[in-house]
């Protein structure tokens, strides 16, 4: 199937509707500067974000509730305008675009030392509003292939460092993972089923190594991503089987990745010469 | 080649790409400070054992335990991480600064690589007086006194247990 200019309105939109989600997801259990009203910041070791920390910007946004009421408003609108401009066909566009990405980098970078939220997550928003930056549809392909490339480095690496670090050849991995993921929640002492599936997974290393094993898989798997197309609809669905079980059963939220996707889906289509 | 693609396409757009791919490799290969938007991604790629002591947070909310199991994920991440970030947070940011010093002086930023810059302003005091308010708004009451402890446990015959006793790390409103 060809790529149309429809293709790169549909991924603005699918773009869009992650993003919104994700920000409501945010606003709704408190994980924006707004609601933080944060008074104090974690450092991490990240050049860029202490370059970053030169401006002193991160003790305005503690003191100043109006800029993080500004910050967290242009956090919102710029995709909105940005994917209006691109369903419009507006010439802004490409400004937009890089304008987003840009804002978006630099209010995560230090929202993260604000909240309890990774970096990681929001990677997403800094790099798909540059997909729309170019003008024509041949510049939209390679640069969604671009970032779909960075996407495969990026979550295969998870899987090469299990492998490296030996934690794969691990059988009582996942058992040692559940503990330092839910210690706080084990603690309690609760009988609800979500306990009691933790402590069973616990119990039983074996089958807790098998999801372990799953999961450096469908890691590893996207590395196939890098010499052919021809399996990326697979790969979303493991990749959305991997979103699920990040959440239900390590309660971490990559649901903002989901929007990566849309670069394995659109793959499928062919520029026309 | 789709490298060769992007290159004559737009050879910026093709260098960037390759310098994020081997900065990537490289960074992660190193496991040192990272540059963004390059990050680490181990997903729990370290080695962990279930006889591995974790440090378990108890909350008490009005001299009352908080069940943690009765919140979700979110909210229970926004309880206890930002108490457990806050007492990181003093040493941490310390520790990065001097660890960011040496390199952000070799290219001639020392001048403006200030203490005051990379370090919290406020006491522990006003660090609880904002945690209260923090606290109440998620458990839904007004919180007048909150204790946390820190414990450790461990995985043993079956049964994730204690093997310290409880450590107070931060108090707030005791007579």
């Amino acid at each position: 199937m060809v790529l149309t200019d429809k293709h790169i309105k549909q991924f603005a939109v699918f773009y869009l509707c992650c993003f919104l989600i994700g920000y409501l997801w945010q606003s709704w259990y408190g994980l924006l500067f707004t609601s933080i009203s944060p008074i104090y910041f974690l450092n991490r070791a990240d050049v860029v974000l202490n370059l970053l920390f030169l401006t002193d910007f991160q003790h305005y946004i503690i003191e100043n509730r109006w800029l993080q009421i500004l910050l967290d408003s242009i956090y919102f609108v710029l995709p909105i305008l940005l994917v209006y401009s691109v369903v419009k066909s507006k010439n802004v566009k490409a400004k937009l675009s890089l304008l987003t990405a840009i804002f978006s980098f630099i209010y995560n970078l230090f929202f993260s030392t604000m909240s309890f939220v990774s970096i990681e997550v929001f990677l997403p928003w800094m790099l798909v509003p540059l997909i729309f930056y170019p003008k024509s549809i041949r510049g939209f392909y390679l640069v969604m292939h671009a970032i779909r490339i960075v996407v495969i480095i990026t979550f295969s690496a998870a899987a090469i460092w299990k492998f490296v670090s030996g934690a794969i050849f691990n059988v009582e991995q996942m058992s040692g993972v559940i503990l330092v993921q839910h210690g706080s929640y084990l603690a309690a002492g609760s009988n609800n089923m979500f306990s009691k599936t933790l402590l069973f997974l616990v119990k039983h290393t074996a089958l807790s190594y098998l999801l372990y094993l799953a999961a450096f898989f469908i890691e590893g798997v996207f590395l196939i991503g890098l010499y052919t197309r021809k399996f990326d609809k697979y790969l979303v669905i493991l990749f959305c089987l991997f979103l699920v079980f990040d959440y239900t059963l390590m309660g971490i939220n990559y649901f903002s990745w989901l929007v990566f996707m849309g670069c394995f889906y659109f793959s499928m289509h062919k520029l026309e010469n | 080649m789709f490298l060769k693609k992007l290159y004559y396409f737009n050879k910026v757009f093709c260098i960037i790409l390759i310098i994020f791919i081997a900065g990537f490799y490289f960074i992660n290969y190193k496991r040192g400070l990272v540059v963004a938007p390059i990050f680490k991604y181990g997903m729990y790629s370290g080695v962990f054992h279930t006889s591995d002591t974790q440090e378990v947070v108890h909350l008490y909310v009005n001299d009352k335990k908080i069940d943690l199991t009765k919140f979700n994920f979110a909210s229970r991440d926004n309880l206890l991480v930002s108490v457990l970030n806050y007492k990181m947070s003093t040493q941490a940011n310390i520790d990065l600064y001097e660890k960011i010093e040496p390199i952000f002086s070799k290219i001639g930023l020392s001048y403006f690589m200030q203490h005051d810059k990379y370090t919290n302003k406020i006491t522990d005091e006003q660090f609880m007086e904002w945690y209260k308010g923090y606290v109440g708004h998620i458990v839904g009451y007004p919180v007048n006194k909150i204790v946390v402890y820190s414990q450790l446990y461990t995985w043993q015959s079956d049964v994730f247990m204690p093997v310290s006793s409880q450590i107070k790390i931060f108090s707030l409103g005791i007579n």
